[in-house]
Parts: C-alpha cells; sequence; structure tokens
C-alpha cells in the first residue's frame, strides 16, 4: 500500500496486464456485435511498429471500415478516476490516473482555450495556493545556507506569474480558508464531546487519511471530523460567496489549486464535492507544487527574481484582497489542528490550565495533555499523529479504547505531515522522506510570518454561530462533508491473486 | 531410501490429524513442545517424552486449537519465552495466541490451560505468509502478499504498537526470519531478493540491503546460530548461502545444489557434528520431497568472503510419500540437536533424527 | 459481463472427436480415491498418457466466452506431457495481453487437481512468446501458496467453477451426453 509520496508514476499508455496493481476491468467502448457463425470468420490480434495492438481479420478483409488501413486500432486501457474512488482494490494508487487528468497541462489547455472576457462562455480563472506549497517554493528558491525567503516575497512573485503570464484573474492562499476550517473544526469537537458523535474526533485535512479509511478502515469514519479541508472550503468560498458576488455562476469559474499533495487531486474529485446542479466541481483542477514550479520553468519564470512591490511581510491595514492573506496559525505546518483545540481549551476555561508534551518515539507521535494546574484533572488529551506506521497505531488504539484515550488526533498521511506532502521532494530530486529537505520547508514554512494572535478567536466566534440555527444548517452545509465505507465490489474475472 | 553419506535420516515420529496440507511446524524453544498449522484453520500442539539414553521422545497429541481465523494458518512462531505464539493466516491476520492461567498448579506447564487469542493484529491488505519474533522476544515481523513487511513491538498485556512498515519490495513477501542475537530482520520475497532491515534509533527501521542472486521466488530464510551466515531456499531449486562480510554487508559465497523442484524451506540448526569449525547443519526440503542435511565449517581460508565448507552429510526421498513437503525446522533445544520436524502436503507432521550412518 | 472483453472476438474451431480409449480417469472421483477395491494394486495403474490429460481438460470454458479450451485451441494434446510423476500443460492465450491467462490457467490447474491422484506434480506454463506477461503468468500459476490462497478466495472460486461446469463433458457435445445417458 503506497501513499502518495512512495507512488512511482507508471506509464499508462499500456495495456492493463495482470502484472499491474490494478483489479478495475476496464470499460470499453464495445464494437457492435458482428453476428458470427460457428467456427466462421474472426480476427487476429496484430502489432505493427509503434507497438499498438491491432484486431485484423483472418481473411485478410477488413473487420470494419473505420479507417484505411483495414485493420481496428485496439482502445487503450482508460480508468476514469470515479474506478477508483469506487474500488477497494488498492490504496491510493489513483494518483497516477490523476496525473493525466488533472495537470498542469490541463491547467494550459484551459487557459489557452478559455474565451475572451467579453465572450459569454468566458470563465473567470481562480487559483488558489496553500501555505506549505509557498513555503517550498520558498526553501527551493533559498541556498541551504541563508535564510529563506518569506512566505509573503515568494507569495507575490507566484502571484505576479500567475496573473501576468497565466493570466489568472484572481489568487488566494488558503490561510483564510484554513482559518475556517479551524472554526467550524471546534465548532465540531465541541458539538461531539456535547455528546453529538463520537470522540475522539480524528483530523479530516489529509486526503490520504481518508482514503485509507473509507477502504481499509469503515470503523474509523465516525470519528474523522467531518468540517471540510481547507481545500474544499476555499472551493465553496470561490464558488459560492465569491462568484455571488462576482456575478457568476459556479460553472462560470475554473478553479485551480495548488496543494503539497497528490491526494488532494483526490479529494477534489470526491462526488461530495461536485454540484449537480450546474456539473462543476469546487475545485476544478490540482496541482502540485512541483507542477507549478515545472510550468514556471517552461515559462521562462524565475522565481529568485524578486517582482515589483513585493513586500518583505503583509501591509498592516486593509489589504488588496477579499480575505486576509498568509495568516498564521501556530502549532503544526500541517495546519495547526490540534493546537487550535488546545488553544480553545486554554481561552475558554476558568480554570489556568498545564500543557504537558510527550513524545512517542519519535516527533511524529506526540501526544498533548492539558491539566488543571490545580487539581491535575485532566481536561483534553491530544495526539498529532504522521505517517503510515503511527497511523496503524491510531487506528488499533481508536478500536480499542474508544473514548477512553485522546480527545482529539491530529491524523496526517505522510511522515513530517504536509511541508513533506509525497510532492516537496520531486522538486530537489531528493527521496520523499527526505528529512533535511522536511526541515527547510519547515523552516521556511514559518519563518519571519506575523505573530500576532492571528490564531481563530473561537470563543467569541463559536458562541455566535451558535445563536442562531439557522446560520449553523448553512455552515453545516457550506464546511461540512461525509465520508463512505468503500465496498470491494470486485468481479470474479477480475480477482487479483 | 537414504543414499550413501556420513549419516540417516530416520523416522522418529509420524503425527497425523490435520485434515487438510500441514504448511508449517515449530518447536516451542523451552517446552517439549511441537506446535504446526495447516490449511484446515487449526493449530495442532503435541508433547514429547524427554530424550532419554535409550529411548526417542514420544509425541502425543495434548490440543487441537480451531484458531477462528478464517482461511488457512501459514505459518506460526514462538516467543523465545515459550509461552506465546504468533499465527500467520490468509485471512490478513496476525494472531496472537496464549494459554489462559491456571490458578492451582504449576508443575506439568505443557498442558496446562486453554489457548487463547490474546491479540488479534489487523494491517496487512492480503494473505500473510510468515511471522517471527525476534531473539529478545520484544518485537514480532509478519508479512504478506501485500508486499509489506510489518515490525510490531511487544507491549506488556498482549498489546502491541506498529513500528514499522516496509514497502521495499515489489513483490508478495514470502518469509522473514530474525538474525539470533542482533536486531536484523531478514525478508524473502516473490521478486526474487532478500532483504535486510535494521532499525535507525533516531528514525524508522529499514532496508539497508538488498541480496539478488536467486533467479526465482525466495521461499524461505533462515540466519545460522552464529549470526554470520544466512541461508535461503527458492524456486531455483537452490539453497545459496550468504556471509557477513562486515557490518552492514553480506555476500552470497556458496550455492548448494540438491533439489530437483522448488526448495520451500531452510534450517539452520547448531547440529551435532564434530568437525573443526562446525557452523552447524543446514537442513532443506521442497517440491521434490527430500530433506537434504548440509555440515558446514568455516573454511581455513580466513579471507572476509571466503564460503564455508559445506557437504551433504544425509539425505532422505519421499519424506512424505508423494508430496511436497513445506517446511523443515531444527529443534531448538540443547540436547534435541538432531531432531527436526516436517510438514507436508499430505496433512501429516513428522518428526526425525539424524544419526550416523 | 463488466468489464473488458480482452479478446471481443475470437476464433472458434470445431473440436476435435471426443477421446474414446476408455479411460480409468472416467469420473471427477478417480480409483486413487480408493473407489475401486481391487484396483489398488500399483501393477494395474495404467500410465496416464497426454490424450487423456487433454481428455480432461478440453471441456473448460474460456472464462469470458462461451466456447472450451479446446474450440479456441488454448489448449491442444500435442501441448501435454506426461512423464512418471510430471505432467506438464502448455496453453495459448488467444491475444498477447489477454488478461485472463492466469485464470485460464487456474482452470487448468484446479481441474488436475481434482481429478488426478496426489503423486503428479503439475507444471502449467503459456507457451512460449504467446503472450507479453509471460514470465509473469508462469510464475504465479507454479506458485502452490498463491493458488492456494486464490482457491479460498470465494469470488474467484465461483468464477472458477462457471469455467469448470462442464469438465465431465471431455469434448463430447451435450446431446452426445444425454444419448448416452438414456
Amino acid at each position: 500500500m503506497a501513499f502518495s509520496g512512495a507512488l512511482t508514476l507508471t506509464d499508462l499508455n499500456d495495456f492493463i496486464t495482470p502484472s499491474q496493481a490494478c483489479i478495475k476491468p476496464v470499460e470499453q467502448v464495445k464494437p457492435q456485435e458482428v453476428a458470427k457463425e460457428p467456427g466462421g470468420a474472426s480476427t487476429e490480434i496484430q502489432i505493427d511498429s509503434s507497438g499498438s495492438y491491432y484486431e485484423v481479420s483472418v481473411n485478410g478483409l477488413p473487420q470494419n471500415k473505420t479507417n484505411g488501413i483495414g485493420a481496428k486500432k485496439l482502445e487503450q486501457a482508460q480508468i476514469s478516476l470515479n474506478d477508483c474512488l469506487a474500488c477497494s482494490g488498492c490504496i491510493t494508487s489513483a494518483e497516477s490516473v490523476l496525473i493525466t487528468l488533472q495537470s498542469h497541462t490541463e491547467v494550459l489547455n484551459f487557459l489557452e482555450s478559455n474565451p475572451d472576457v467579453s465572450s459569454p462562455s468566458h470563465k473567470v480563472p481562480v487559483l488558489s495556493i496553500a501555505p506549505q506549497c509557498l513555503a517550498s517554493l520558498a526553501a527551493s528558491i533559498s541556498s541551504s545556507s541563508s535564510t529563506p525567503i518569506t512566505l509573503h516575497r515568494v507569495y507575490c512573485r507566484v502571484q505576479a506569474f500567475c496573473s501576468q503570464v497565466l493570466g489568472f484573474e484572481h489568487i488566494y492562499d488558503t490561510t483564510f480558508a484554513r482559518h475556517i476550517a479551524l472554526l467550524e473544526h471546534a465548532q465540531e469537537f465541541q458539538e461531539r464531546r456535547a455528546g453529538g458523535g463520537k470522540l475522539p474526533m480524528l483530523a479530516s485535512a489529509c486526503p490520504g487519511w481518508i482514503c485509507y479509511a473509507e477502504k481499509a478502515h469503515a470503523e474509523m469514519l465516525p470519528f474523522i471530523a467531518r468540517t471540510k479541508s481547507p481545500q474544499q472550503i476555499i472551493g465553496t468560498l470561490v464558488k459560492e460567496w465569491l462568484g455571488e458576488k462576482w456575478g457568476k455562476k459556479p460553472n462560470e469559474i475554473y478553479h485551480v489549486s495548488v496543494m503539497p499533495c497528490y491526494d488532494k487531486k483526490l479529494e477534489a474529485s470526491r462526488q461530495d464535492f461536485h454540484n449537480e446542479i450546474y456539473s462543476t466541481r469546487d475545485v476544478d483542477c490540482v496541482i502540485t507544487t512541483g507542477e507549478l514550479e515545472l510550468m514556471m520553468r517552461e515559462k521562462g519564470w524565475d522565481l529568485s527574481v524578486p517582482v515589483q512591490d513585493e513586500l518583505e511581510s503583509l501591509p498592516r491595514g486593509p489589504a488588496g484582497s477579499v480575505f486576509p492573506e498568509l495568516m498564521n496559525h501556530p502549532g503544526t505546518s500541517s495546519g495547526s489542528y490540534l493546537q487550535s483545540l488546545i488553544d480553545m481549551h486554554t481561552s475558554t476555561s476558568p480554570d489556568t490550565l498545564d500543557l504537558s508534551v510527550r513524545t512517542v518515539r519519535s516527533s511524529d507521535y506526540e501526544e498533548y495533555t492539558l491539566k488543571k494546574r490545580e487539581s491535575g484533572e485532566v481536561v483534553f488529551k491530544g495526539a498529532k499523529c504522521y505517517g503510515f506506521r503511527n497511523l496503524q497505531n491510531v487506528v488499533r488504539k481508536v478500536g480499542r479504547e474508544a473514548g477512553k484515550g485522546y480527545d482529539y488526533v491530529e491524523v496526517m498521511a505522510c511522515p513530517g505531515g504536509c511541508v513533506n506532502g509525497g510532492v516537496e521532494g520531486e522538486m530537489q530530486n531528493a527521496k520523499w522522506g527526505d528529512k533535511e529537505w522536511t526541515k527547510r520547508v519547515e523552516e521556511a514554512y514559518w519563518h519571519n510570518l506575523p505573530t500576532p494572535p492571528a490564531s481563530p478567536n473561537l470563543s467569541a466566534e463559536t458562541r455566535m454561530a451558535n445563536e442562531a440555527d439557522r446560520a449553523k444548517s448553512r455552515r453545516q452545509r457550506l464546511f461540512r462533508t461525509q465520508y463512505k465505507a468503500v465496498e470491494s465490489e470486485v468481479i470474479g474475472l477480475a480477482v487479483k491473486w | 531410501m537414504n543414499i550413501d553419506l556420513l549419516y540417516k535420516i530416520e523416522s522418529v515420529a509420524e503425527l497425523q490429524g490435520h485434515e487438510e496440507r500441514t504448511w508449517h511446524v515449530s518447536w516451542n524453544p523451552t517446552k517439549p513442545l511441537l506446535a504446526s498449522c495447516s490449511a484446515d484453520k487449526s493449530v495442532r500442539l503435541y508433547a514429547y517424552s524427554e530424550l532419554t539414553e535409550s529411548c526417542d521422545p514420544k509425541f502425543s497429541h495434548i490440543t487441537s486449537i480451531p484458531t477462528g481465523h478464517s482461511k488457512t494458518v501459514r505459518a506460526l512462531a514462538w516467543a523465545p519465552s515459550g509461552k506465546t505464539f504468533a499465527t500467520a493466516s490468509f485471512d490478513s491476520n496476525i494472531g496472537i495466541w496464549e494459554q489462559e492461567a491456571t490458578s492451582d498448579y504449576e508443575g506439568d506447564d505443557v498442558s496446562g490451560g486453554e489457548w487463547e487469542c490474546a491479540s488479534l493484529l489487523e494491517g496487512h491488505e492480503t494473505e500473510c505468509k510468515s511471522v517471527a519474533y525476534s531473539s529478545s522476544g520484544t518485537l514480532l515481523a509478519s508479512c504478506s502478499r501485500d508486499k509489506t513487511v510489518w515490525v510490531w513491538e511487544v507491549h506488556p498485556d498482549s498489546d502491541f504498537e506498529c513500528m514499522g512498515v516496509l514497502m521495499d519490495h515489489t513483490q508478495d513477501v514470502k518469509c522473514v526470519a530474525w538474525h539470533p542475537t542482533e536486531e536484523i530482520l531478514a525478508s524473502a520475497s516473490y521478486d526474487d531478493s532478500i532483504k535486510l532491515y535494521i532499525d535507525d534509533p533516531s528514525d524508522d527501521w529499514f532496508c539497508f540491503t538488498t541480496l539478488t542472486g536467486h533467479t526465482s521466488t525466495v521461499w524461505s530464510i533462515c540466519f545460522a546460530p552464529s549470526g554470520n551466515y544466512l541461508v535461503s531456499g527458492s524456486d531455483d531449486c537452490t539453497v545459496r548461502i550468504w556471509k557477513r562480510v562486515s557490518e552492514h554487508q553480506w555476500e552470497c559465497v556458496s550455492v548448494l545444489e540438491g533439489h530437483e523442484r522448488s526448495v520451500y524451506s531452510v534450517s539452520w540448526g547448531v547440529g551435532k557434528g564434530d568437525v573443526e569449525g562446525g557452523l552447524g547443519w543446514v537442513a532443506s526440503t521442497g517440491s521434490d520431497g527430500r530433506i537434504n542435511v548440509w555440515e558446514l565449517s568455516e573454511s581455513s581460508d580466513m579471507s572476509a568472503n571466503a564460503p564455508p565448507k559445506n557437504k551433504l552429510i544425509a539425505r532422505i526421498s519421499s519424506a512424505h510419500g508423494v508430496n511436497d513437503v513445506n517446511t523443515v525446522v531444527w529443534c531448538p533445544r540443547p540436547g534435541y540437536e538432531e531432531f527436526l520436524a516436517t510438514g507436508g502436503d499430505d496433512a501429516t507432521a513428522k518428526v526425525w533424527k539424524v544419526v550416523k550412518a | 459481463m463488466p468489464g473488458e472483453i480482452f479478446n471481443a472476438n475470437p476464433t472458434v474451431y470445431a473440436p476435435s472427436k471426443p477421446y474414446t480409449r476408455k479411460s480409468h480417469l472416467d469420473s471427477g472421483r478417480s480409483l486413487w480415491m480408493g473407489d475401486v477395491q481391487d484396483e489398488e494394486d500399483d501393477s494395474d495403474i495404467e500410465p496416464i498418457d497426454q490424450d487423456e490429460i487433454f481428455d480432461l481438460i478440453r471441456s473448460i470454458y474460456d472464462p469470458e466466452h462461451p466456447n472450451t479450451l479446446e474450440e479456441l485451441r488454448v489448449v491442444s494434446a500435442p501441448q501435454i506431457k506426461v512423464s512418471e510423476n510430471r505432467i506438464f500443460v502448455e496453453f495459448t492465450p488467444t491475444v498477447p495481453h489477454c488478461g485472463m491467462s492466469t485464470l485460464i490457467g487456474l482452470s487448468i490447474r484446479v481441474r488436475l487437481l481434482r481429478s488426478l491422484p496426489d503423486r503428479f506434480k503439475v507444471d502449467i506454463r503459456v507457451k512460449p512468446g504467446s503472450h507479453q506477461s509471460e514470465h509473469a503468468v508462469n510464475k504465479q500459476l507454479n506458485d502452490k501458496e498463491r493458488v492456494a490462497a486464490a482457491l479460498e478466495n470465494p469470488t474467484l472460486l465461483d468464477t472458477l467453477e462457471q469455467t469448470l461446469a462442464d469438465v465431465g463433458r471431455r469434448g463430447r457435445s451435450g446431446e452426445t451426453i444425454s444419448l448416452s445417458l438414456t
């Protein structure tokens, strides 16, 4: 079982053979059935010099007249993304399919064919980029000795590239969406603690983990937070909220996100994030940091060169964007989900709380305990748990002692979390899991971000949210999602053994 | 059917009772007990009387454990304490078995209470093929057709923590084995390779070397009692000896021929040889139904990669009649160095001893 | 049938004549199962020849067509070799990318496993050069552990049973069978 990081991009221009991992029988447009006499004429498969397979009739007559050479080229295997999502055959081999469906080429093709603004069929191109990607880009243009350039500078340069060169009309970072995700997360945690669901609550932002749980550990699904990930929240914000502001329908906007992880492509493709009415997705196409860098290279853009009006950090006061930009959430570079819950407890508790942290074997597994200083009573116990191995232990622990151990676990499928999101390494030709590289991205991520209390003031805002039920149901519709176990529906002919 | 060699292989016991093929047998390291597992999903335990000058051990069936595994029990391994054993099943789970405490008596602990499943280790996606405890008993390794090797830490109260999921093999992993003294893990695979792993104290388990040479599936591996050699058996019909030429470097130094079909199992025991520089006895068996026993001894050549001397000292054909022999294991208990157990497609387990011809 | 048909229009050949020699393997339960007491003596066991083996597997159905392996020329008598305790069966996939090859091979193996006495070791291979994953298919078909595990998979077993539904015909048509029964 391989998460995205371990994935090798295999060439899909191949016929499915028994040695390949995919168990999904491939749909093919069936040729029209020709009534066949027993023992009558039939066909053979021939291979031409390019290695393509042709079906020809044995007596030399063309099987049909669809092309001039009297032979019909057999179709190559095509696996649709939905096949992968609906199949429990492998864990995340879906990425290899996604590479072709959601790629930077796809983005360039769209931009090229997008009609002019004056045309009614023009779509508004919007790009959202995750802060981990900015950190990764910052690390890649800073030599190992110097301090990384700030995220804000990188963001300015990415904005310049995407608007001036690619023609994106709006560019955002996903930290405001994360801010909302953290608020919603905290809200959901309180609902669960009040009896509205199971504890421990498990983080929901990592699509690799969600995919694995749906396919291999359905018993974990009730524990997973139903709060959308920042990517899907920005998707909702762009297509519903901004779209309304702009007077655009969801299908009149083309939304690209830049993410540190291949599995985000999978997440964007989920049925839950598809708008049936307008037949469009909240995020139309996901590209990785590496793909963004590739586009820059292809267009001859040098990210290490400063752009005009580039600032070291955010200007104070009203910014040009509709959203607050590059909001800092202290905690982890994987989204600070655990930390935001800890902050919620410390800021709302009438008692003084002490936090103790225990590292279990490595920094990828840490336990956080909040105790009342006076009585020593434990009010919250959480853990951050990264990587497949630790994830197994979470699954075991939660399965065995549901409700007794942790209140919350920040689960991420990649060791090191999102700064090592499987695609970051490819930028430096470094092996995925390269500790040095991950460390540099981590440094860049935290370097020179504004220190003021950007962490959401949960108490006030959550209280407000509770006041109106109508608002609550709207929030739930906009900011929550659902999971379902993927049942194996493998047919006998396709069983791998 | 013995051929003319220094030693001969004599039958000691023939243990019937499984309803389908016997896949694996395992000697308890501390007590006079032998366990076997089968495609019939059960584990059978046999006790034996201690060896005396005049009398070979007598084996008697003491219990059958229906395991609850929903498919074949492919392999079984005793913990070094002899109090716990683990089962690897085609149902993709690893079972951990402990004997129910019997309050009233201490004496004959080979019978004792019922064997119960104390823990079930889930995580593999497909059939588990092998399971092994480290020499200290603190680690457990398992492997599967899902191409992974898992390392588990054994905690008190039958709790286990996953310490590593090793995804280095490109195919089905057939066998895992631990070094006799150090925390070195070896795995053998359908991808024709053997991989060795160690723990990086600041990080995770990782594969530090890959041994290639076999030209087909490597079915079985076993470290030598000295820890400086490793033996492997393969579908290419050969048995190979790998030598530790430096701390983290292992090289193939000998290829032993003597099988006509797949070699399914190898075992390296201390042996009862009297040869100078003795390294013990290697037993091998497989689809040809034959058991071969080689005596290994250090070469006079002191260079690091000098092959050990090897000599075929005993052989028996048709050990389980016309059937494949799936496993061969030397008894690890002191005083029983010449005893072997085998399991075959005829659903039996057999016990043999290797004696001077 | 959902999914891809690897070879949508295979060549179908007329079957050869049914094998007429009185076979001692005439039922699924052969004499080695102990149903004929006085033939248990080794000396009474007639050697098995390639035609008899062919007879056992000729009426296996292709997993994706209503034709038998014989009709599709996937198996043939000359592709079978029999020595004392060894049987070697070669088969020819209808197309070189046939994804059903492992399943066809498995059907052949299961059929022989069920009809032959234990003493036979069976090796099954695809015809050299007839399949793009020849080595992989051969390796899998001859891995007893993989085969054993496959037979514990209920979905796969169902499919196998379908291919083996009429193996008892041994090349005879349905009508001949009903005639011989009356």
